[in-house]
């Protein structure tokens, strides 16, 4: 089977990471998955306002998913969070606070933003490969990147990286994040229909796209680190 | 909390960036009239109907236009609609907050506003499809991405670029009165291209495109915006300070000379994005 | 031929294993988990050889201050046992690094501090709220105004005047502070 735009099932769309590029964050990323473009920046840690959210054990991490006005395909969107937007990110929250090491920074906060710019499906698992990437930048202790995809059912089969027309017009939709050197799963939907047994294929789907997304984040810090250190003369 | 000024910009920072103006010097290296290396690209945003994105040094501002249709307002009932709106989200400074838009965001939309309006830039006349009822609405989103000063002028020349890359579907009205919006799409009717210069006053000297360093510590700021044929179609002044009358003259001098440059920049690179 | 004390390794990211627990003990930007060091940050992978320590440098000062770190900082309360801080920058070698963090000051034996003087103080705890403290010679007051007519205070000599209302005091005044000096005629 080919899909619409001429992709195998299990084939990722064209994808594009760039790490720091915003000046005034302590870390930021910019993800392209096909025509979905995904901006993240990272500020912390720091003091929480207000105070009564801080922990005395650790740090808290807050993270902002919203989507700019003129980024999706239908008409415009009210720049106000909508209900959508708040579960979003606190999932995306969730799923990156299991690899960060919080511990280090008792009674702070990392503030994660993540704007949508531009909308074609899978804008949460492309938000959680932008904003894994501006934590790194940050300098923020982690486990280990989280990488994330989506699989969806599609004329009855599993198809990875799922785009707009296929989130629209599919069977199914699960997005995944994993911190994938340990192999542990910290982000985890689904809304569709699929048996037991195309449940744990689209686990495994995931995974191997997963493996992808990793290598490409991990070609983007080489790329940026690898022109710093060479500036200090290593 | 400690104001922005007051701990962004330690006093050891402005007694260094006075000091080099006494010299005739800026911290950059630029002179007082002397612009930032602008980047200007169109259609980023493949979802918007047009859209830009301006670097000015490292200020960074996106522009994504959105048509609909709608009603016109009831004392224009033949001109379309257009409204500017502009979000400084929380990824762009760390004194951005998330929420709706404080008085600064308000206050740049409506001075990009004023400039493109004033100078009858979009023919909103154009804009009608069925007189008195039914009409275009064109919805420009100013999105700051980095805060590095001098919002105003960036965020101006990213929504003229979008503006001028925007295509909006034809729509025809069926025989039955419905609407019909077709695959085919149009350029907005435009005409001329009014440009907006910002000049910041800092212990009495008049320097144009301010960073962000320059702004906090400035007393005052003037922005011009001039038309095509060099007229003035809208001023505001921003800052607790003031200016003189041979300020404002030397501010209206330069800013009509450093516009047509900036104008040809951006057709440039409108054109250039379109081939 | 002398072993050089540092060795760069390599560029590493988070998630990496580097080495087993044997070799090296794990220091800043590593974690030790299972008898394996794990890099936790992206950055470049040096082993001091003396020492067997190895860390992942970061190319950019990461925003919480370490033990003995130089802040600036702006009294905000003083009560008799305490003196309440906001620290608002970290001085590095890169320059100063906004920062924005309470904390406390440990109150110097003998000197008079007030509502916002502006300080340079040394980081004694560095979770916060920092705990700060006064006591070498680089530290103590950089900047504050009169406290009877709040213009800015000139100094003179190894006092601080106010040219407005004439005030005088004594202070313990940072080595490098941003009083401007007050020129004898």
């Amino acid at each position: 089977m080919r899909r619409r735009d001429g992709r195998a099932p299990d084939q990722l769309r064209p994808m594009k990471f760039e790490v720091g590029i915003l000046k005034n964050a302590d870390g930021s990323a910019y993800v392209e998955m096909g025509l979905t473009k995904v901006i993240a920046a990272v500020y912390g840690p720091k003091e929480p306002h207000p105070r009564h959210i801080l922990m005395p054990d650790r740090a808290v991490l807050r993270a902002r998913y919203h989507m700019a006005p003129f980024s999706v395909t239908e008409e415009r969107k009210s720049p106000a969070p909508s209900r959508r937007e708040i579960e979003l990110s606190k999932v995306i929250k969730e799923a990156l606070s299991a690899a960060v090491l919080l511990k280090q920074f008792p009674r702070t906060v990392i503030d994660v933003y993540i704007e949508v710019l531009n909308a074609y499906g899978s804008t949460r698992v492309a938000s959680i490969n932008a904003a894994s990437l501006a934590l790194a930048d940050a300098g923020i202790p982690m486990r280990d990147l989280v990488a994330a995809v989506s699989v969806g059912k599609m004329g009855g089969e599993l198809i990875l990286d799922v785009d707009d027309y296929e989130d629209k017009y599919g069977e199914a939709d699960v997005p995944i994040a994993m911190m994938p050197g340990r192999g542990e799963i910290t982000l985890l939907q689904m809304d569709g229909l699929l048996t037991p047994e195309e449940f744990i294929r689209a686990l495994e789907l995931a995974k191997k796209g997963i493996m992808e997304v990793y290598e490409l984040q991990r070609k983007a810090l080489r790329e940026k680190y690898e022109a710093i250190w060479r500036e200090y003369g290593f | 909390m400690v104001s922005f000024k007051d701990f962004i910009i330690p006093r050891v920072k402005k007694d260094y960036i006075i000091s080099l103006l006494e010299k005739g010097r800026r911290v950059d290296g630029r002179g007082f009239e002397e612009y930032r290396k602008m980047e200007i690209k169109v259609g980023v945003i493949d979802n918007a109907d047009g859209s830009a994105q301006v670097k000015l040094g490292d200020t960074f501002v996106v522009v994504g236009i959105k048509s609909s249709i709608g009603e016109p307002y009831p004392d224009e009932p033949n001109k379309g609609v257009f409204i500017v709106n502009a979000e400084f989200p929380p990824v762009a400074s760390p004194s951005f907050e998330p929420g709706p838009p404080d008085e600064n965001a308000i206050e740049l939309a409506r001075v990009v506003d004023r400039g493109i309006r004033e100078s009858n830039f979009i023919e909103l006349e154009k804009l009608v499809i069925v007189p008195g009822s039914k009409v275009r609405l064109i919805w420009v989103d100013i999105y700051v991405l980095n805060h590095d000063g001098n919002l105003i002028d960036a965020s101006s020349y990213a929504a003229v670029a979008a503006l001028l890359s925007t295509k909006l579907p034809k729509v025809v009205v069926g025989d039955d009165g419905r609407l019909e919006k077709l695959e085919e799409r149009e350029p907005l009717p435009l005409r001329g291209v009014p440009i907006h210069v910002t000049h910041a006053k800092i212990n009495g000297k008049i320097l144009v495109d301010p960073t962000l360093e320059e702004e906090s510590i400035m007393e005052a700021r003037l922005t011009m915006a001039v038309t095509e044929d060099g007229k003035i179609c809208a001023v505001q002044k921003g800052g607790i300070g003031s200016f003189t009358m041979d300020e404002v003259k030397a501010v209206m001098e330069n800013t009509l000379k450093l516009a047509p440059t900036i104008r040809e920049r951006i057709l440039g690179a409108v054109k250039g994005g379109q081939v | 031929m002398t072993m050089p004390e540092r060795k760069a390794l390599r560029i590493v990211f988070p998630g990496d294993v580097v080495g087993v627990a044997e070799e090296f003990i794990a220091g800043d930007g590593l974690e030790e988990r299972d008898g394996f060091i794990y890099a936790t940050r992206p950055g470049l992978l040096e082993v001091n050889m003396y020492t067997r320590t190895a860390y992942v440098l970061f190319h950019k000062p990461v925003k919480i201050p370490r033990k003995g770190d130089r802040v600036l900082a702006r009294i905000t309360n003083v009560e008799r046992n305490l003196i309440y801080v906001k620290v608002f920058a970290l001085e590095s070698k890169k320059g100063v690094l906004p920062l924005d963090l309470s904390g406390y000051l440990i109150p110097p034996p003998g000197r008079r501090l007030r509502k916002e003087d502006i300080i340079r103080a040394k980081v004694v705890s560095p979770s916060t709220p920092l705990i700060l403290e006064l006591s070498e010679p680089d530290l103590g007051i950089i900047f504050t105004i009169c406290p009877n007519c709040l213009s800015e205070l000139r100094l003179s000599g190894s006092r601080l005047v106010c040219r407005n209302c004439g005030h005088t005091e004594r202070r313990k005044i940072a080595k490098n502070n941003w009083f401007k000096r007050v020129r004898r005629s």
